[in-house]
């Protein structure tokens, strides 16, 4: 019995001094949150912006702002183009999730930066947060925003999309306001994927992404939008004057174009996307350069014509390149703006040299020359003696043509807005149609209705009750009353 | 040769001390299943006048007739025989079973089944080697209640077993394997291509087995099921889902050196393949050619039969290649998909070596299985070579005992689910049932001579010749183990013996996988047709995994009075699993048929996955018996875990049972029991923290990886951690009775289980919004409850016949009671827009999925511009994959030397996923494709919505067109839901045995002690219900125990239906 007391004595020592022993639950493979330093988070937080921008969104996008119809051999985006896209499709899903994903991060990023007072982290942060935030919004409508990407709050709030709008611009001026000179700790480079740490350039991109908050308010806040946009201009902003965008792919897997990445180098086919109708024909109606760069040698599909019985190889397919850029503004995009708010609030001040030197830029991506299209007389030139609707149609066509093949989102929101492209009132087969008017999808199930939004995904709903109630595909998003 | 001298002495002493006398002399043999059954006691009954067979077996005694003898031997069931005309009697022992026996229960103690208050089932080990099985738990499927098993469908893929119903939603709810009182490990050797995580993908996957298939069902001497609580507190946690209890076969001591040969041939055949539509042939849409490369019509190269009836034309079909097409008859070839496969075989072959010495004791086995399954080339073989040692020594005071078991596994195993073009390519199974009727599929085998046959111009460019993939694609597995234990035990006082077990289980895997590439030839029709190229891929990945399993216990054994026994144990256990695991994958490969990571010019995808978890128990057991009529057992247990944050890593659960035997009249026997446990379990690992990992950007079908650009990055994990997470408990009541009645002739075994979780730890999926995942906490409370019916019946019993009847029934209804706050439902799993849901009020696995629009009326409301159903907006439920019961019946007969043995296994209910359902309605294949002789048809009973609340009439039929893409999702989505969620219930023919002992007079001249040969056939028939002609219902795409691999079956590998042959030799 002596023996067995021992014994025991032993074995509850033993165990005392086991919690010590035991405490070791922390994955040896990983860090913790707490060790990332701004310039190991930032990089993840830019390419999550891009992947989400320039695949889930970019194909929606691109499908509804008519570049790109689905193959006739294939199914993958039928649901996108026949508009029955729901709450469970992964393609929109995914794009949810990885925008909250990467905003994770970003907002992480811009809370140590706040407590550190290093304010170059805080207005990359703030940017990046706005940019990926506004294209949620204009998707899906009101987004949580305040109450997101808490770790102590597990159902966010969902913040109307006016509510939305306003933070943003509130946020933007915040980070803004803040004295980059004082800035304490880090300073980027490398790091910042998009302008190697030149600050400069972080203040243009945060000014022309508030232009573009404001320019989508035109029809439903005017006032807003006016007031906004005429301070900018009175105070002299500088916006881009060079291209907002993540390059540095290469043609490899999980390192390119994120586009090209998930629809050539990915999926099953490379010949998903199709040449659609309208860009097509609008693009041939004017002998425009750039058609042979878009799409291969071949006819158009009309919009949502994927049963078409035509001879899959008599038809176009996209061209995408694993290198392009993915561009979150272009350098056009906001000479498009900028012209589009000097004809609205400042007289038409210099409209036409904003005008004509984003097309040219749009073709100099392309390695060609917009002179011949801009000049008197071209295919593009800027109705300077036009009405002012006539002047807008000019600048949203040709930022619609400028959006292929990443940017189609904005375009599509764009189109909305301001009815540009015109709705066609006949189908692509009928002989009246006019080449570049966006026409319904000829499988399409809305009843002649285009779609307008994304629906919430049934993820969100099933585990946030706070999430609203999900609406057609129909219902406009607010900007567009 | 010392023991054998030892042994001979000893015996040639017991047969000269043998009585001698009487009128007359009767001499025989006794044997066991093993052969000659040497210290058998034989006493005249109602004598003391007796003796005992020597080491032949052989007895001699003389006796009158009309004496009774009776036979006996420990661990045997005892017999008694009248003396009559004839002076030779050979009897059979047979192992004690039923209600007497011994369970061996924690920590390898033994303990007499009467006295236990808990459910526990025993099985002999040569019910496991009847059907010789790789693994040896797939013939026990329908033998035991309360256990649902689940057999694989290929060589080396996995065996689920479940009890009493799913606890969990994690992966955890298989058994605990205790091998002589050591766990082991029963991890899953499947997984997604994406690396280390759950196998669960639709994408693709393989079923590589568990860690159990590296047991050897030649060295199981017994295996106990404990299926309750209370049998498995003593295990403590990581026993929560039962423990399966195995004990290897030991030597005899003082017996000369034995040496039995099992060898075993089986052939198989491919079992359950798709029913398919024998009526139309390749096409599409009705239309039998579809494009020329260069635009034109006239090649055939659809890869669906939606083409015209069969009309026995003479026709060109397939690509043009050097101007020419290739010629067939336009006919149906019923079995062209069946003929793909081949006849598998499997040759087991086990030698045994068993002995001892007066204090001590052998049993070394080895076995080697090699077993190349159905599919043509060696893509699913395996080999196996397993040895095992048993061996002890005793002394006055003492007992030393070593286990060591070796394994090595070298196995093929065969990827399921859609392929991935981007990585390692397709897999066969996927392309395989895309093969239109009427194409002779054996005739596409020759892929490098016939040009045809090669992926230039194979005869579809939408999928790949099923030869060429399982040729040039592959993964293998490699896996070396080794576990044991040694266990020393000590009697300090007469009363009292401590023991001290340190057992080890060490393993070494190895994983290669590599898909080829495959480009066209520029110019050819593939190339035109833009056919869709693979980009080729190699992994590697290693695992290594060692868990050390120490305990000592003291067991203190007394009377306290004429009427009150008691048994005491305490004890304290340390356990302590440390595993790494490294996986590294590469794609686009540069060089053809070198499949080496360096062969890539693209960046590695590198997953390192090291862990380690400690635990410390100490627990206590206390057995009072009073009159050995009725036995009260109390147990306690405290464990202390890595997984918990310190402070909240200490809980402790008892248990408390009862078992009165009402009567024990010899003839009748009846025992009651009731008990109750408690259960706690801890979380998985590392759950309570936060992670960082390196950064991955998604990007719908792709992702922006790191390294990028120069730059290395990391992003905030998935996974929230949760400090605060508790253990889970499980309250588990349980009452029930066991009867023998009439000698044996009916027994039965009956218990209830109630079984409340509360507060089971779960991932609680998180909005992504919130930017996580999913944060682990006790978030999911589970109840199951069930009844477990175990009947043997002896409807005929004479001296040279008997008629065994043994049938168990099973029914478990689980219920989950409450979900994380603000949520309700919790997906499980998912795959084409159906959802597996964890939902409260309901079963685990509910599916739900957007379905047809039905009106109030019950009539389907449908597009009114189509005709085709319309998909409502929300999901609604369709069912969930809970059996409703199942039941398992095993009729035994034996006459004189033979036996024939059968089971039948019935699993009624639940439903599952087909995807194999899906890809044969879209290509055509499906008998359901048959409808109206695929003429345009109104869907029945189907209405148009007015828009004002009204319905009418719907008249548009669905066109000619649009009836091959009724059966597809793109086009009808609804059919998900309708057609590809499935009823699994099925009845099986698992096994049918017939074996012959051959006559000891004729082997003892060949120097044999026992012979006997069987002839077996496995998974003999099966019935499946209408809805489902396409599966097997318990072909699993995955492996694995979790209650995600419930989902379904993903273009699985089809069953296989076994013949074999078996020889046993013992001398």
């Amino acid at each position: 019995m002596k023996k067995l007391i021992l014994i025991f004595i032993g074995l509850s020592v033993l165990l005392t001094s086991c919690d010590k022993q035991l405490d070791i639950n922390r994955d040896p493979d990983n860090l913790t949150p707490d060790d990332l330093a701004f310039e190991v988070e930032l990089p993840g937080s830019i390419t999550a912006v891009a992947g989400v921008q320039g695949a889930n969104w970019a194909i929606i996008g691109g499908i509804w702002s008519q570049m790109w119809a689905q193959s006739l051999s294939s199914s993958q985006y039928r649901v996108v183009d026949n508009y029955t896209l729901g709450t469970t499709d992964g393609i929109q899903t995914g794009g949810w999730n990885a925008a909250y994903d990467g905003l994770l991060d970003i907002r992480n990023i811009k809370k140590k930066a706040l407590e550190d007072e290093n304010w170059n982290y805080y207005l990359i942060a703030t940017v990046l947060e706005t940019y990926i935030s506004h294209m949620l919004t204009d998707w899906y409508g009101d987004i949580p925003y305040t109450e997101a990407n808490n770790p102590a709050i597990f159902q966010p709030i969902f913040n109307t999309g006016e509510e939305v709008y306003d933070i943003m611009i509130t946020d933007l001026d915040d980070a803004l306001g803040r004295d980059l000179d004082a800035s304490q700790g880090r300073l980027p480079g490398t790091d910042d994927l998009v302008f190697s740490g030149d600050m400069g350039n972080w203040v243009k991109f945060a000014n022309s992404l508030k232009l573009k908050i404001f320019l989508r308010q035109t029809e439903a806040r005017p006032s807003v939008a006016q007031a906004g946009i005429t301070a900018m201009l009175n105070s002299g902003t500088a916006f881009l004057d060079l291209d907002a965008s993540l390059g540095g792919f290469t043609d490899a897997p999980n390192i390119s174009n994120p586009l090209y990445e998930s629809d050539k180098r990915q999926l099953n086919t490379t010949l998903n996307l199709r040449a659609s109708t309208t860009m097509h024909s609008y693009l041939t109606n004017n002998l425009d350069e750039r058609l042979p760069l878009f799409y291969t040698v071949g006819n158009p599909l009309d919009q949502g014509d994927y049963n078409s019985t035509a001879n899959p190889n008599s038809v176009a397919v996209s061209i995408l390149s694993a290198t392009t850029d993915v561009y979150f503004i272009s350098h056009e995009e906001s000479l498009f703006m900028e012209a589009e708010a000097m004809e609205r609030y400042n007289n038409g001040t210099g409209a036409k040299a904003l005008y004509d030197a984003a097309v040219n830029e749009n073709f100099n991506k392309w390695a060609l020359d917009g002179a011949t299209y801009i000049a008197a007389a071209g295919a593009y030139e800027y109705p300077t003696g036009g009405t002012f609707d006539d002047k807008l149609k000019a600048i949203i066509t040709q930022k619609w043509v400028a959006s292929y093949p990443g940017n189609g989102a904005e375009a599509f929101f764009e189109q909305h807005r301001t009815g540009i492209p015109a709705i066609s009132p006949v189908p692509q087969s009928d002989a009246a149609y006019v080449p570049g008017e966006f026409a319904f999808s000829v499988n399409g199930v809305t009843g002649n209705v285009f779609p307008q939004r994304l629906l919430y995904p049934s993820t969100e709903t099933a585990r946030n009750l706070n999430t609203p109630a999900v609406v057609p595909i129909t219902t406009p998003i607010w900007w567009n009353q | 040769m010392e023991v054998k001298k030892i042994l001979i002495l000893l015996c040639f002493f017991i047969s000269i001390t043998s009585v001698l006398a009487q009128e007359k002399t009767i001499s025989g043999t006794v044997t066991d299943d093993s052969g000659a059954l040497p210290g058998v006691s034989i006493i005249i009954k109602g004598t003391t006048t007796g003796t005992e067979t020597d080491f032949d077996g052989k007895y001699s005694i003389k006796a009158n007739t009309d004496d009774i003898l009776v036979f006996s031997f420990i661990g045997m069931a005892t017999q008694e025989k009248t003396v009559g005309e004839s002076n030779i009697l050979n009897v059979i022992l047979v192992a004690d079973n039923v209600l007497e026996e011994v369970v061996v229960t924690a920590f390898g103690k033994k303990k007499q089944k009467r006295s236990l208050g808990y459910a526990a089932t025993a099985v002999s080990g040569d019910k496991l080697t009847e059907v010789a099985t790789l693994n040896p738990f797939e013939s026990l499927s329908g033998k035991i209640a309360g256990v649902d098993i689940s057999s694989p469908n290929q060589p080396g893929a996995s065996t689920k077993i479940i009890l009493r119903g799913f606890s969990s939603v994690r992966a955890i709810n298989g058994p605990l394997y205790v091998i002589d009182g050591t766990p082991i490990s029963a991890a899953a050797n499947s997984t997604s291509s994406g690396g280390t995580t759950l196998p669960t993908t639709a994408t693709r996957s393989f079923d590589g087995g568990t860690d159990i298939n590296d047991l050897d069902a030649n060295s199981i001497a017994s295996i106990n099921v404990l299926k309750g609580g209370a049998a498995t507190a003593l295990y403590g946690s990581r026993a929560s889902n039962g423990a399966i209890i195995i004990t290897t076969k030991r030597g005899r001591s003082g017996q000369r050196v034995k040496v039995e040969i099992n060898s075993s041939i089986d052939f198989s055949e491919v079992a359950r393949i798709p029913h398919l539509q024998q009526n139309y042939g390749q096409g599409w849409n009705g239309v039998d050619y579809s494009g020329l490369p260069a635009g034109g019509l006239g090649a055939t190269n659809e890869n669906g039969s939606w083409g015209p009836a069969f009309n026995g034309e003479t026709r060109v079909w397939g690509q043009i290649v050097n101007n020419s097409q290739q010629l067939k008859p336009y006919v149906n070839l019923e079995d062209n998909i069946k003929d793909f496969y081949d006849i598998g075989s499997t040759y087991t072959n086990s030698i045994r070596l068993s002995g001892g010495g007066e204090t001590s004791d052998f049993s070394l086995i080895f076995t080697r299985v090699d077993t190349d399954g159905i599919i043509p080339t060696d893509a699913d073989a395996l080999t196996r070579n397993t040895l095992s040692l048993n061996s002890g020594i005793s002394g006055k005071k003492f007992r030393l005992r070593v286990n060591a078991n070796y394994a090595q596994t070298r196995q093929n195993a065969v990827n399921t689910g859609q392929g991935n073009n981007a990585g390692e390519g397709e897999t066969f199974m996927q392309e395989l049932i895309q093969i239109p009727r009427g194409i002779s599929v054996i005739d596409l085998a020759d892929y490098t001579n016939n040009p045809f046959n090669n992926n230039d111009n194979f005869y579809t460019p939408y999928s790949r010749n099923p030869y060429w993939v399982i040729n040039e694609n592959a993964t293998n597995i490699s896996r070396e183990r080794f576990y044991g234990n040694i266990n020393f035990s000590y009697d300090l006082t007469p009363n009292l013996v401590g023991t001290i077990q340190i057992g080890a289980d060490i393993l070494n895997g190895k994983r290669h996988s590599h898909g080829a590439v495959v480009n066209y030839t520029p110019g050819s029709p593939q190339a035109l047709l833009g056919g869709t190229t693979n980009a080729g891929g190699v992994t590697e990945a290693a695992n290594e995994n060692r868990r050390y399993e120490s305990f000592l216990t003291f067991d203190y054994n007394t009377e306290l009075s004429d009427d009150l026994g008691l048994e005491a144990s305490l004890g304290g256990s340390h356990n302590n699993n440390t595993g790494s695991n490294l996986f590294v994958a590469v794609t686009n490969l540069d060089i053809p048929n070198f499949y080496e990571i360096s062969n890539s010019a693209v960046l590695p995808i590198t997953v390192q996955n090291n862990f380690q978890r400690i635990g410390y128990s100490a627990f206590g057991a206390l057995t009072l018996s009073y009159k050995e009529r009725i036995y009260l057992n109390l147990t306690g247990r405290n464990e202390w875990t890595s997984t918990l944050t310190p402070g909240k890593n200490s809980f402790f659960y008892p248990s408390a049972n009862i078992s009165a035997i009402a009567f024990d009249t010899g003839e009748h026997f009846l025992k009651v029991r009731a008990g109750f446990a408690s259960l706690a379990n801890d979380a998985g690992l590392y759950r309570t923290e936060s992670s960082a990992t390196q950064a991955v950007a998604g990007a719908y079908f792709g992702a922006i990886n790191f390294p990028f650009n120069g730059l290395n990055s990391f992003e905030i994990g998935r996974i929230l951690g949760n400090r605060d997470i508790e253990p889970e408990f499980t309250d588990e009541y349980e009452i029930g009775f066991e009867g023998r009645f009439f000698n044996n002739r009916i027994t039965a075994d009956i218990a209830y289980y109630d079984k409340t979780t509360d507060g089971a730890i779960i991932g609680q999926q998180l909005p992504n919004s919130t930017g996580y995942g999913s944060i682990f906490g006790n978030f999911l409370d589970i109840e199951n409850k069930g009844i477990e019916v175990a009947l043997g019946l002896v409807p005929f019993k004479t001296d040279d016949f008997s008629w065994n009847i043994d049938y168990t029934f099973t029914k478990n209804k689980n219920k989950v009671t409450s979900l994380p706050e603000g949520l309700d439902k919790f997906l499980i799993n998912s795959s084409f827009g159906i959802n597996f849901y964890a939902i409260a009020g309901e079963p685990l696995g509910v599916y739900q999925g957007r379905v047809p629009v039905v009106n109030d009326a019950g009539q389907t409301v449908v597009d009114p511009n189509t005709g085709i159903p319309l998909q409502t907006t929300s999901e609604e439920t369709i069912g969930n994959s809970q059996r409703d019961f199942v039941m398992g019946l095993q009729n035994t007969f034996k006459y004189k030397n033979f036996r024939l043995s059968f089971g039948i296994d019935w699993k009624e209910g639940g439903l599952m996923y087909s995807y194999t359902s899906r890809l044969l309605g879209f290509t055509g294949n499906s008998i359901a494709t048959t409808f109206n002789d695929r003429r345009t048809f109104i869907v029945p009973n189907s209405v148009v919505d007015n828009g004002d609340g009204t319905f009418s009439e719907n008249t548009t039929a669905v066109n000619f067109g649009a009836v091959t893409g009724f059966y597809s999702a793109s086009n009808n989505p609804s059919t998900e839901a309708t057609n590809h969620v499935i009823d699994k219930t099925f009845i099986r023919l698992r096994d049918l045995s017939l074996s012959y002992n051959l006559p000891f007079k004729i082997i003892e001249k060949a120097g044999f002690t026992n012979a006997s040969v069987s002839i077996y056939g496995k998974n003999l028939a099966l019935w499946t219900p209408d809805e489902n002609p396409y599966v097997d219902p318990e072909v699993t795409s995955f492996g694995g125990n979790d209650l995600a691999s419930e989902f379904g079956e993903f273009a699985g590998n089809p069953a296989q239906r076994t013949y074999g042959f078996a020889l046993k030799l013992a001398f």
